[in-house]
Parts: structure tokens; sequence; C-alpha cells
């Protein structure tokens, strides 16, 4: 009987030991997929690095110990009390960033600055639940400095009504929550969804907290926050609505309001009728709002509400609710201004005709969508969705202000009903605008005189003069914001050369001015921002034939009716955005006249052509007079209209993608590998020097194997794969986020006594989370900006880190962008200057800038596949602006493409975009990355030869080396030896950006590098071989058994 | 056929590896993600089952311990290719990575993958001794 049971134990062993080695066999398949994941979960080192000194070297451990500290921090030594200073530098930078950003929008009867005796009650869930960063990668604030409003308030000195605040922390209400796992958004907003109280909230017993005293103020939050993936909607739903994805918005969860979700939801306006009444009672003196917000808001009910006070605060960041207080106790001066302009219906933004939920298939979608769609990930790309951006370049102010000018000279049908908003009769400005780009008040005055303008040939630059004075009663900063307006005329008339009335072209900021205190500042405006591209006839940029006019003012709309009043001064129906009368004032505008230039900006730095590259970018090359882009010149007959074709079988065949071929004249692969793997002793670190374009970076490459240099190209994050031990690179380490990217932690803690920030431990220092992009643009101040980027860099140089995924190249296109809060502003030209010093100064640590999403990401709505059609002078002059400032000015070395296609043709596989004008145009050097692949075998993500041969060189989270795979397969089949240039190239660029970072850092041409296996793949490989040998030899005993059962003539069953 | 408690098992465990076999063919087919080694998997492996219920011979112990194995592979292919679809359930945006909706499904093909493969490790145990 027992060696019968033994037998049934050896079957029954062996099927559990069987079980589980292929269990832990397969699972370690997939762990090894995912190697870089899981190292940078664990914080696992792939490499160790020896250099002369270190105990470990072989040799002479003392001989030829060399300073390899290439980037060194500003904080000195790695240690508890230089974190702690980096610590507090990036919380300081936060409330610095916060006071000189948020913008005073109004400020009636001087409510503001509040005295810290007056009792403060908050009202909005935001109050306590603020946003302090956008809904997508990047860190969230540390525990215990996620600091809102009241707290902020009472930390200040306040008298804040304590019950009310606790009543509104405690209540359950919450906005849609973030879907992101791996980060705590609880804090963040969803992009379809508003969370606030019902009015029922507000109890007897909650009303008695304010009723109970007379001439307190109330504050009232109000927040709004697109997210990754998620557009603000065009028309809101009501209700706790729950994102499922983006070719889901809000089904059956609430009722469609007809209104857009930047404007008041029914709680909101419940809440401010019942503040108003507690004011009209007395029970307010004052009421604020606080406008916590990351898109543009709809604002033009302030005066309904009896609101005294309103300031934009954008996204506060970890501590940056710390600078409001401040504000508001007149602590501080305010002097940010808005980077956006604040419509009074962000609907009646043509640029929203189209785009987010007004995006249309193809007539013939469903063709299109069986031709296109891959077979593995049937959700990836429809390739259905199309947008016909018929705004051109009127977007932002461009549109408002431009319609402005042709409205009061009586020009272009300006006035007509076309576009006017809530069914007006005709268009009028203060029907349209409640605060203008550039616009933000100050507890002081300030006079700005223009004072002389000069042409700087050799900077291709005029300077003006602008002296400011602090004409009132408190020490403030002022933004000096100067505008240009370029020529109209026939010429441009006639080849469909779009003008704004004005544009941004330059700024600075003073100094903290004293009361009479005066400042004169030299602003450098580029005449490159006065040139436009002509893309029909010159395909290329222009300077206009006739006048030219700069003007200072305190916002575009003052700066525009400077202009008119200089050019027409009879001119007497100019009116400011409340409807008010505005008179303009004509010395503040300089006038010049210029001749037709069609040659100046021609040829750019880089001795490259600068000419059209994205005609099949438009609609109308495809199907003819398909569709009519808004024109000044008509702005009745062109408003755009709702645009969708059927698509030929040519853009289909574009659209599928998959069309690299093998060129005829193509070596073989043998051919074109023959010099590789040669080594000559040169490793990454000797490279550092080298320009791109040194003959010694051949040399460097071809040292590596076609094998090696395609290990680059996967996803090279904490992948052992991408280490390569005789060229010295070690692997790759990135972080994710523009306003402070992810996965930076310093391992050092310590107790904050200062009282200052917030409270308690800081365990564990990480990155900085900074305030939103449009507080940091709109302090108008490169120091922030500069300060910005140096200490994400300093972040990333402590942590090791390579590249952060953190410069927002895109802009505002519509006020209702998922993703505004990542860019800078609604103006290109001043995310362009915004990016420059940020980039460079986070590139001095050694950590690369790299630009997302480079270029067009304009929307969320159908981001994966969406055709965007434009013509190229909306493209040049807009969308490329800010990837422009980046990567041409500032030379960043890395860009991650985007989802969205250019015309037909994704970013990935933009030949024109990649190589025809950032590589050639801009003369970047570095490499590019696409967004999120995640493995694709299809769809047009998946389109990997293609993409590399458009000029894409490395893959975002392919696993598993699956574009190495595929390359080598293509290789293998063909024996196209042309294509290995594409690798070559992809491998250059990455270590040209390497041998430029974090990476070199303390190493020498004598250092060894040595891979290491990480503990737990040794681990996995230990248990695979227990199990393997226990099972085996259980198998063994199973067959011993049962031979033995057999000769005793037993049977078992 | 000896209606032993091992026969129960084996009934069981084939059971539940024909019904992951057609809920995998009709999930891959709906959800257009079918791949060949996870549903060859499940098939074979019923067939496997099938045959224990009809085979005891020398080589039946072995047979039901490859029952146990594949059922474990097409449950690791199952893993590996459910990975885009639970990041998308995970991240919360659906058809950026996978597809969230799939994950109901898939994770009830695991179960029932798991099942067969935890029935056929108990039928291992079991069994009934007879002398000839």
């Amino acid at each position: 009987m027992s060696k019968i049971w033994s037998k049934k134990a050896w079957r029954g062993t062996t099927s559990i030991l069987a079980f589980l080695m292929s269990f832990t066999v397969g699972g370690s398949m997939i762990a090894q997929q995912y190697e870089g994941a899981i190292n940078n979960f664990l914080d696992v080192d792939t490499v160790k690095i020896l250099n002369p000194g270190d105990p470990d070297y072989p040799g002479d451990p003392t001989g030829g110990v060399k300073d390899t500290e290439y980037f060194k921090s500003s904080f000195g030594e790695k240690n508890e009390e230089n974190a702690k200073k980096l610590c507090e530098a990036g919380f300081d930078a936060t409330i610095q960033e916060e006071i000189e950003g948020a913008a005073l929008l109004m400020n009636e009867n001087h409510a503001l600055p509040l005295k810290k005796t007056e009792r403060i009650s908050f009202f909005g869930h935001a109050s306590v639940d603020p946003i302090h960063k956008g809904n997508s990668a990047g860190v969230d604030p540390m525990k215990g400095y996620r600091i809102n409003f009241p707290t902020a308030m009472t930390m200040a000195g306040f008298n804040v009504n304590q019950k009310l605040t606790d009543a509104l922390a405690a209540s359950p209400t919450t906005r849609a929550k973030s879907n992101y796992f791996w980060m705590d958004c609880s804090n963040a907003t969803n992009g379809i969804a508003d969370g606030e109280e019902s009015i029922d909230f507000y109890t007897q017993e909650l009303r008695d907290t304010w009723e109970s005293e007379k001439d307190g103020t109330a504050i009232v939050v109000l927040t709004r926050c697109g997210q990754e993936n998620y557009d603000m909607l065009l028309n809101n739903v009501t209700g706790f609505v729950k994102g499922e994805g983006m070719f889901d918005p809000p089904k059956s969860q609430g009722e469609k309001t007809g209104k857009s979700s930047l404007a008041l939801i029914q709680e909101e306006i419940d809440t401010l009728r019942m503040v108003k009444e507690a004011k009209d009672n007395g029970y307010f003196k004052k009421i604020v709002v606080l406008l916590n917000t990351g898109n543009a808001m709809e604002v033009g009910w302030l005066k309904e509400f009896g609101v005294d006070a309103c300031v934009f605060t954008g996204l506060i960041g970890g501590v940056g609710a710390h600078g409001v207080a401040k504000l508001l106790a007149g602590e501080a001066n305010f002097s940010g201004k808005l980077v956006d302009t604040y419509a009074v219906n962000s609907l009646s933004s043509p640029a929203v005709v189209n785009a987010h939920e007004n995006s249309s298939p193809y007539e013939n979608g469903d063709e299109v969508e069986a031709a296109v769609i891959g077979t593995q990930s049937p959700f990836a790309d429809t390739g259905k969705y199309m947008v016909f951006q018929a705004e051109g370049i009127y977007t932002g102010y461009k549109y408002y202000e431009t319609r402005y000018e042709d409205a009061v000279l009586g020009q272009g049908n300006a006035s007509s009903a076309k576009g006017a908003s809530n069914g007006a009769n005709a268009w009028k400005y203060e029907n349209e605008v409640s605060y203008p780009f550039g616009y933000g008040l100050s507890y002081t005055t300030f006079e700005q005189t223009l004072g002389s303008v000069s042409y700087n040939a050799e900077k291709d630059a005029y300077e003006l003069t602008v002296t400011v004075k602090n004409t009132g009663d408190v020490a403030g900063k002022s933004v000096v914001q100067v505008y240009a307006q370029t020529p109209y005329g026939k010429y441009e008339r006639e080849n469909k050369v779009e003008k704004s009335a004005i544009s941004f072209v330059g700024f600075d900021k003073t100094k903290e001015l004293k009361p009479n205190e005066s400042q004169t500042l030299t602003v450098e405006v580029d005449r490159y921002f006065l040139a436009s591209y002509d893309y029909t006839n010159a395909k290329g940029y222009i300077l206009s034939e006739g006048d030219y006019y700069f003007a200072i003012g305190s916002d575009v709309h003052d700066a525009l009716n400077n202009i008119i009043k200089a050019k027409t001064p009879s001119i007497d129906n100019l009116v400011n955005a409340d409807g008010s009368k505005a008179t303009g004032d004509a010395d503040k505008v300089y006038h010049f006249t210029h001749r037709l230039d069609t040659t100046s900006y021609k040829v750019s730095e880089t001795g490259v052509n600068v000419t059209n590259r994205f005609d099949d970018c438009d609609l109308n090359y495809w199907v003819p007079g398909a569709g009519v882009y808004l024109s000044r010149s008509d702005w009745e007959g062109t408003y755009p209209v709702r645009t969708s074709v059927k698509a030929t079988p040519e853009m289909i065949k574009e659209l599928a993608g998959g069309l690299y071929t093998k060129p005829a004249d193509a070596p073989t692969v043998a051919e074109a590998t023959k010099d590789f793997g040669k080594n000559v002793g040169l490793k990454l670190v000797d490279m550092r020097d080298k320009d791109y374009d040194d003959p010694a970076w051949e040399l460097f490459i071809k040292q590596m194997t076609l094998d090696e240099m395609l290990n680059v190209v996967d996803d090279a994050q904490g992948n052992k794969w991408a280490v390569n031990e005789e060229l010295g690179m070690t692997a790759f380490s990135l972080g994710d986020g523009v306003d402070g990217p992810n996965g930076c932690s310093l391992n050092f803690s310590y107790e904050d006594t200062t009282g200052k920030y917030g409270s308690g431990m800081v365990n564990k220092i990480s990155m900085t989370c900074f305030t939103g992009k449009a507080v940091l643009t709109g302090t108008f101040n490169r120091e922030l900006y500069k300060q910005r980027g140096a200490l994400i860099g300093e972040f990333g140089l402590w942590a090791g880190k390579t590249e952060f995924w953190t410069l927002g190249v895109d802009y505002h296109k519509s006020p209702f962008g998922g993703r505004n809060f990542e860019y800078c502003s609604e103006d290109p030209i001043l995310c362009y200057l915004e990016l420059i010093p940020e980039a460079i100064a986070m590139e001095e640590k050694g950590v690369i800038a790299s630009a997302k999403h480079a270029a067009g990401n304009d929307q969320e709505t159908y981001r994966i596949g969406v055709s965007v059609f434009f013509n190229e002078q909306a493209w040049r002059e807009g969308s490329l602006r800010p990837s422009e400032g980046a990567l041409r000015i500032a030379g960043a070395k890395s860009y991650m493409q985007n989802y969205e296609r250019l015309g037909l043709v994704s970013t990935m596989r933009s030949e024109a975009f990649n190589m025809g004008v950032v590589f050639y145009e801009w003369g970047f050097r570095g490499s590019s990355i696409t967004d999120c692949t995640n493995a694709r075998l299809d769809g047009y993500q998946g389109d990997y030869l293609d993409q590399m041969a458009a000029g894409t060189d490395r893959f975002c989270m392919t696993n598993a080396q699956i574009v190495k795979e595929r390359v080598l397969n293509y290789l293998k089949e063909s024996d196209d030896g042309s294509f290995v240039d594409y690798v070559v190239r992809a491998a250059k660029n990455y270590c040209y950006e390497c041998s430029r970072s974090t990476m070199i850092n303390g190493m020498s041409s004598d250092t060894i590098v040595l891979k290491l296996t990480p503990w737990w793949q040794s681990a996995l490989v230990g248990v695979n071989i227990g199990l393997g040998v226990l099972t085996l030899a259980a198998l063994v005993m199973l067959v011993v058994s049962k031979e033995k059962a057999r000769k005793n003539g037993e049977v078992s069953r | 056929m000896n209606h032993s408690l091992k026969s129960y098992f084996g009934i069981t465990a084939t059971a539940f590896g024909a019904l992951s076999a057609v809920g995998y063919l009709i999930f891959g087919i709906a959800s257009g993600t079918f791949q060949g080694g996870i549903f060859a998997c499940a098939l074979v492996g019923t067939v496997i089952g099938a045959l224990l219920l009809f085979y005891d011979g020398y080589f039946a112990d072995f047979i039901r311990i490859a029952f146990v194995v594949v059922m474990t592979v097409g449950l690791l292919l199952l893993i590996n290719n459910s990975i885009d679809d639970i990041t998308a359930w995970m991240v919360g945006m659906g058809n950026y990575f996978g597809n969230a909706d799939n994950v109901g499904p898939r994770l009830a093909i695991a179960i029932l993958l798991l099942l067969a493969a935890i029935f056929g490790i108990v039928t291992s145990f079991s069994g009934k001794r007879q002398k000839k």
C-alpha cells in the first residue's frame, strides 16, 4: 500500500512541480520583456563602474585619477544637508512662480489685499481639493507638502472659517479621479467631469458659521483641467462622470448641458448665488474668486454674482498656495499676466469648429478603418477621424483681436453675425472677450514709456527701450509686453498670406520697483518674428511690404488699440473688453516701413532651403476645393464650417503606411556592415566634445556591431540590453512630466522645522511638483524659466537621470486642449521664448531636455491616428514654433513625437518633419523617440521600418526589443543594406545625446563598465533551476515507482 | 469507465479546459485579439484530458502531467497577451495601451485555465488501486 501511495505521491508531486516550473519559466520570460520597468521599480543597478582609484579597479588603483564630474551640482556634494537645500530651493521656486505667475483679473474697490483679521470662508470643493498638477505623467507633491488654499491661508496667519473648511474636506464630493494607478491624482480633475458640492451641502449649521458674523470675506475656488487622453468638453454633461476612454466620451452618465465644460456648472452657479445672497445680507463684505484652472475658463459672470476680486492661480504645484496667500495678504504684489484669452464663450474660437468632439469621421470612415486598422490592437488606430484646421493662423487672440480691428475699421465683413457668440446679430469684441491675452493687474500702477527703437543687424533683431515707472504706492514688478503689426496688403490677399492684426513678439520684466522708482529695459525682438510664411507663392518666409508697427501695452488689446490709434488718429469707436470706451495711445507705438523681402529667411542657419514641405497636409491637396481657410479678407464668407471628405484610394494607401521599399541600388547587408565591430578604443566619454559631424563619430559608431546598434533603438530605459561595456555606455535612465518629472527620488530625508512649506518629515526627497506651465509662463520672467530648468536638471543630476520628457512644446490651439496644462500659452512665440532658457538651463546640468510632443499635439480626442489637415503658414507660425524654440534655438537634444497625423502621415513617419525641418532646417542634433508605441506589432504605431527611414531613432516602450527583431527579420529577408544606414543614424543620434548627458559623469577613457545581472534575474534563474531539478527528480521517482508497481502487478487509476 | 473520484476530477479538469478553449475562441475572434498559441494549448489540453477519460495505460500518468503543463503554458501565454489590456484597465485609458473592456473575459478564461491545471494536479493525486 505504501508503495502504491508513493507512486500517487510522485505523480502528484511531479504534476505540482511541473506546474510550478512552467509558471516560473514562463513568468521569467515575461519578466525579461519588462526588465527595464522592473529594474526601475526595484531601483536596481545594471552596471558597475570602476575607475582608477577604486579598490576593485584592475591595475594600479591609485594611478590616473581624474576629475570626471563634467556636470556639477550647484548644491555641492550629495549629502543630506545639500539635499535639503535642493528640496527647499524647489519649494521656494514654486512659491515664487505662483507669486509672479498668478494674475489679478479684477479688484473692485481695492477688495484685495485682505487683512489677516478678516474672517475668511472658503467655498467650492476645490478650495480643499485644488488641482496641484496636470493629469498626466509627472511627480505628485510629497506627503505633507500638498498644500491647499485654506491651509496656506491659515499658515499665513489668516482667520479661516475652519468649521466650513473641515466640512468641505470631509465631504465625499469629488471630481472624477484620474485612473492613473501609479500616482495619487485624487486632487486632479478629469477633463470631462466637474465635482462641486450641491447646494444641499450647505446646511443651516454650516451657514451659521458665516452668518454668525458680519463683514467676512468669501473666497470661492473654481477649477478645471483636461488630462492626457481627455479634452475638455464642447458640450458638457451633468453629474459625476468617469471617463472610460477617448473613444468613449460620456454616454449615459449625464445629460448634455449645451454649454462647454469651461462654463459654470449648475452646482457652481448655486454656490455663487448663495454667496452673493450672503453678501447682500451683510455677512460678507467681499467675494473673491480663485481660478485654479489648467484651461482658460469662462468668467463673464463675475459681476452678476457680485464678485469683487478674481485671481487666476492656475495649477499651484505642491506648495504654490503659499504664494497665493502672500498675494492675498499683500505681502507680495501681483505681476503675472494671462497667457491665454479668456473668452466670454469659449465655443466662439474658430479652432473648435472641426476639433475635439467636432472631429469628423471620413465620409467613408469604415472603408478607411478596414484598410488601416491593425489586427493586434484594433482600438489603437482606426484612422477614421479627421480634423480640418480651417482656422488657419487665427487661434487665440489672433482671432479675437484681428476681427476686432477689422470690425472697428469696417473691413472684411468682420461685424457680421457669423461666429458671433450667443446668437448675436453682429460680432462685437466686448461680447466675445472677458480678459485679453497679457492681462493682469497689480496693487500698484506703472507708467511705461516707449523710447528708442533700433535695428541691430548683427543680431537681426530690433531693440526697443522702454522706461517703466512705478506710479503707485507699493512696490511691484512690471511686465513690458511688445507687440507688432505687419502689413496685410494686396500681395498678402492675393497669395493667401494671412496676418494677425497683432502679434506678441517680445517681453521683459522689471526688478521690483519701489514707488516712484524707474527702470529702463531694452527688449529684443527678432526680426524673424515679423516674417510670415507664404505657402502659395514665395513658398518661404517673407517680410511683407508696407507699414510695420511696434507697440507696448498692458495687454494685447491695449497694444492693438494703441496701434489703431496711431494708424487712424480720428478713430473714436475703440473699446475695452469690458465695453468701456478706449482711446488708444499713439505714443506707445513705433512705425516703420519695409520692402517685400522674400530672401532673408529663405535659407536656414544650416544652409538649407526653407520651403514648403507640408503641401500634402493641406486637405485641398488631396481633395481640391474641399476646405476653405479662415481669411480676414472675408470673415463672413470664410468662417469655418464642419468639414469632412471621402478618403481617396491614394489617401487610404498613405494612411495604411507600410510603404518603405528596398531601393533598387541597395547594397547587401554584408557590404553595408563590413566595417562594423572594429574597436578603435573610443569610449562614449571620449565623444563628449566631438561635434556631430566630426569624423570620429563614424569610427565610434562602427565599433558597434549591427546587433549592438539595434540594442539602443528599443526602449532603453533601465534595460541592460542598452549597456555597452566596451564603449563605456550605461543603461538609459529617464523621467516623465512637464511640471516635475516622475521617478526621481533622492533617498535623503530630513525633518522640516521651518514651518514655511508644510509639515513634518520630508521622507525621501523627490522632484519638486512645480506650478502649472501657464503659471510659470505667466510670470514673464526669464530668470524663473531658467530656474525651473536648472532645478529640474539638478534633481535629475542628483538622481542620475539621463533624460526627462519635460518640455511641453505645443500650444493652446483652443482652450479645450486636454493637455493645455503642459503647454505654455496660446501664443506660439511666447511658448518659443519660454522654452529656450528652461531647456538650456536643464541641459547644463547634464539632463537631456526632451521636447514633447513635437509637434502639433493639438487635441486628445481621437489622438491616436487622427488625420489633421492644415496649411503650411498655420503650421510653421503656430504648431512648429514652440518646438523650434526648444530644438533650433536652445539646442535640446531629444524630442518625443506624438500620435496625431500631419495630414495622412504620423509625426513618427513624417520625413518632412523629422528630417526636413528638425534635422536639416533647424540643425537639431540628438535623438527622436516615438510616443508610447507599447510594442505594437501592426497599425501605424508598428510601422517601424517606415518610421526609422523617416528619421525616428528610438521607440518608447517597445519591450522585448521588438523593433530590433523586426529590423533584423527585414534585413534577413530583404538583404537591404541601405536600411542599415538608418540603424547607424539612430545609434549615432542616441550616442550623441548620451555623450552630452549625465551618462558620462564619473567616466574617463580608463573607466571600466561592467554589466550586472539584477538580483531578481539571478533569483529567477535559481528558482527555475531548482524547480527543474526537482521536477526531473520527481519524474524519475515516478518512473521508478511505476516500474516497481508494474513488477508487483499493481494497477492504479 | 470507472467512475472513481479520480475520473470525476479528470472530467472536471477536461471540462474547464474545454470551456477555456471555447471561451477563448469566442472572445479572441470577437475582440480581434485571437492568438493561436493560447487556443492551441487550451484545445490540446482538452483533447488530452478527454483522452485520459478513456485511456488509463502505462503512459496515462505522464500524459496527465502533460495536461497540467499545457494548461499552464496556455495560461502564461494568455497573461502575456493580456498585458496591454491589463495596463489599459489599470491606467484607465481605454484604447491607449489595449482595451480595458477585455480584462473581464481574459480574467474569466485565465481562471478556467488555472482551474483546469489545478484539477489536473488533483487528479494526479487521486487514484483507485486494483490488484490484477
